[in-house]
């Protein structure tokens, strides 16, 4: 069969790119650079004007709260119209609230479409395989910089250093395994969006989209699992828990962990060209889907 | 005529076909499965030195990283159910053989193995799809099997060969990765 040689492909800077792995993790000043596509967890000001309705995890008190208080209350199946309730607001920590289902995300924090996991390349690098082989051009010169340590040993996740690069081999390869996580806001290139609780047995999640019969993401029993044959269709996941610190198990068995610190902070997890960027991020007092701006792409409402 | 060979068995492409310089080596097969998770196969490329090991740890080409350091080698899914294209004259000096590896995804919901797999194959086509030859894999049991070594293109006599392997690796990738040197 003859190659079509005029298909371009985006994605041969990224691939082309080979950086060494630092010998040691970068200072926080650099760490804590936004990468491609970062988010901004400003809290919004004023009051919410989020839908309120849905699973709530419940505050975060400064301390782990036990399962046991945990709650999944009953949410409201008309769209929420006002103000997230100054009970809610204040109380500060972590809620997974789910919206009503017309509702769009309407707080403060506004990320827009997908555009950041694109890497902003030059369209001269825009060519194809086969030319731009030819051509040899020097694509680092092009690249946008960064300073994200990539993840070479097992990791702890802080505040000092709250992010890792995954390199290609282990963002293509097997699965990620999250230990801990009660709860993930996933989000796909096609901005499809939905929650997924731990201790939904009638669920009414949104689940992501499934290839070779298995979900880009899922629970199986107390762990999520995210499959990486097809992870290109991931944009973001954010895994969180208000009990348990998070642990996260590549296929070779090496771990990242993030402490949860009660649910102040969460674990994202974000796909930058052909790679996966996990990072910590504090939370404060926002609903979950809201915070990193993740539209749920429907909502059933129905939960016994 | 197009040289099918059984396991073990080679063909000199360029001595057959002088002014080829580049090749592409499809791959194919079909799946056998219900309604469970489906097996997952994934084509990749190593390039390997004189000694057989990986000329870098991380020169495997796959679906993640589509294209070698040197560019001479490029993961493309123009036709077959995926294909590596092989620019035989850019393949750097210090590359002796790049080896044709297909694993079966290691995802921890039951990856399955060569066993559902069927009509397996590598096939070698100049760039005008011309087929120039073929290993078909056999289909046997291979329920151990998650991991195995199609064939191989290897430098001879200035030019290039290709043989047809069909060795089988019971420890998957990561065994694949330990013989050849290759990190992941």
């Amino acid at each position: 069969m003859a190659i079509d040689r005029n298909t371009p492909r985006t994605d041969i800077a990224f691939l082309r790119r080979r950086p060494h792995r630092p010998e040691s993790v970068s200072k926080a000043s650099e760490s804590s650079q936004p990468a491609t596509g970062g988010l901004s967890l400003t809290r919004p000001s004023g009051g919410s004007t989020a839908p309120t309705g849905g699973l709530s995890l419940g505050s975060a008190p400064s301390t782990p709260v036990p399962a046991a208080k945990l709650s999944f209350d009953r949410p409201d199946r008309k769209p929420a119209t006002g103000s997230m309730p100054v009970s809610q607001a204040a109380t500060g920590g972590l809620s997974l609230s789910r919206p009503a289902e017309s509702s769009p995300s309407t707080g403060g924090l506004s990320l827009g479409p997908a555009t950041g996991s694109t890497p902003a390349i030059p369209a001269a690098g825009r060519v194809s395989a086969r030319s731009s082989l030819s051509l040899r051009p020097k694509m680092d010169a092009e690249l946008p910089k960064h300073s994200v340590p990539y993840f070479h040993d097992n990791t702890e996740l802080s505040l000092d250093s709250p992010v890792v690069r995954l390199d290609f081999r282990q963002s293509g390869i097997g699965s990620l395994v999250i230990y801990g996580a009660q709860a993930f806001a996933w989000e796909t290139k096609d901005m499809q969006g939905g929650l997924q609780v731990s201790l939904s047995e009638n669920s009414s999640d949104i689940d992501p989209p499934t290839f070779g019969n298995r979900k880009l993401a899922e629970f199986v029993g107390d762990e999520v699992v995210v499959g990486l044959r097809h992870a290109h269709k991931l944009r973001r996941l954010v895994l969180a828990s208000q009990v348990s610190d998070l642990k996260l198990t590549m296929y070779d068995g090496s771990q990242i962990y993030m402490p949860s610190d009660g649910g102040n902070n969460v674990m994202l997890i974000s796909r930058i060209g052909h790679e996966l960027e996990v990072r910590m991020e504090k939370i404060d007092s926002l609903e979950l889907w809201e915070v990193f701006s993740i539209k749920l792409s429907h909502v059933a409402l129905t939960r016994s | 005529m197009v040289a099918k060979l059984m396991a073990g068995g080679n063909v000199f492409l360029t001595k057959e076909n002088p002014n080829i310089h580049e090749v592409v080596a499809g791959f194919g097969w079909n799946i056998r499965g219900g309604s469970g998770p489906v097996t997952e196969v994934v084509p990749s490329a190593i390039l390997c030195d004189a000694s057989g090991k990986a000329i870098a740890p991380d020169s495997l080409i796959f679906f993640n990283q589509i294209q070698s350091d040197d560019g001479s080698v490029n993961y493309v899914s123009n036709g077959d159910k995926e294909q590596i294209e092989v620019a035989l004259s850019e393949v750097p000096e210090s590359v002796a053989k790049i080896v044709f590896v297909v694993y079966i995804d290691p995802d921890v919901r039951k990856p399955g193995n060569f066993s559902s797999v069927r009509e397996a194959y590598i096939r070698i086509a100049d760039t005008a799809g011309t087929e120039l030859t073929r290993f078909e894999v056999p289909n046997d049991s291979n329920v151990e099997i998650t991991a195995m070594v199609f064939g191989e293109l290897y430098r001879h006599s200035g030019g290039w060969k290709f043989r047809a392997v069909g060795q089988g690796y019971s420890t998957g990738l990561s065994g694949v990765a330990k013989d050849f040197g290759v990190l992941i």
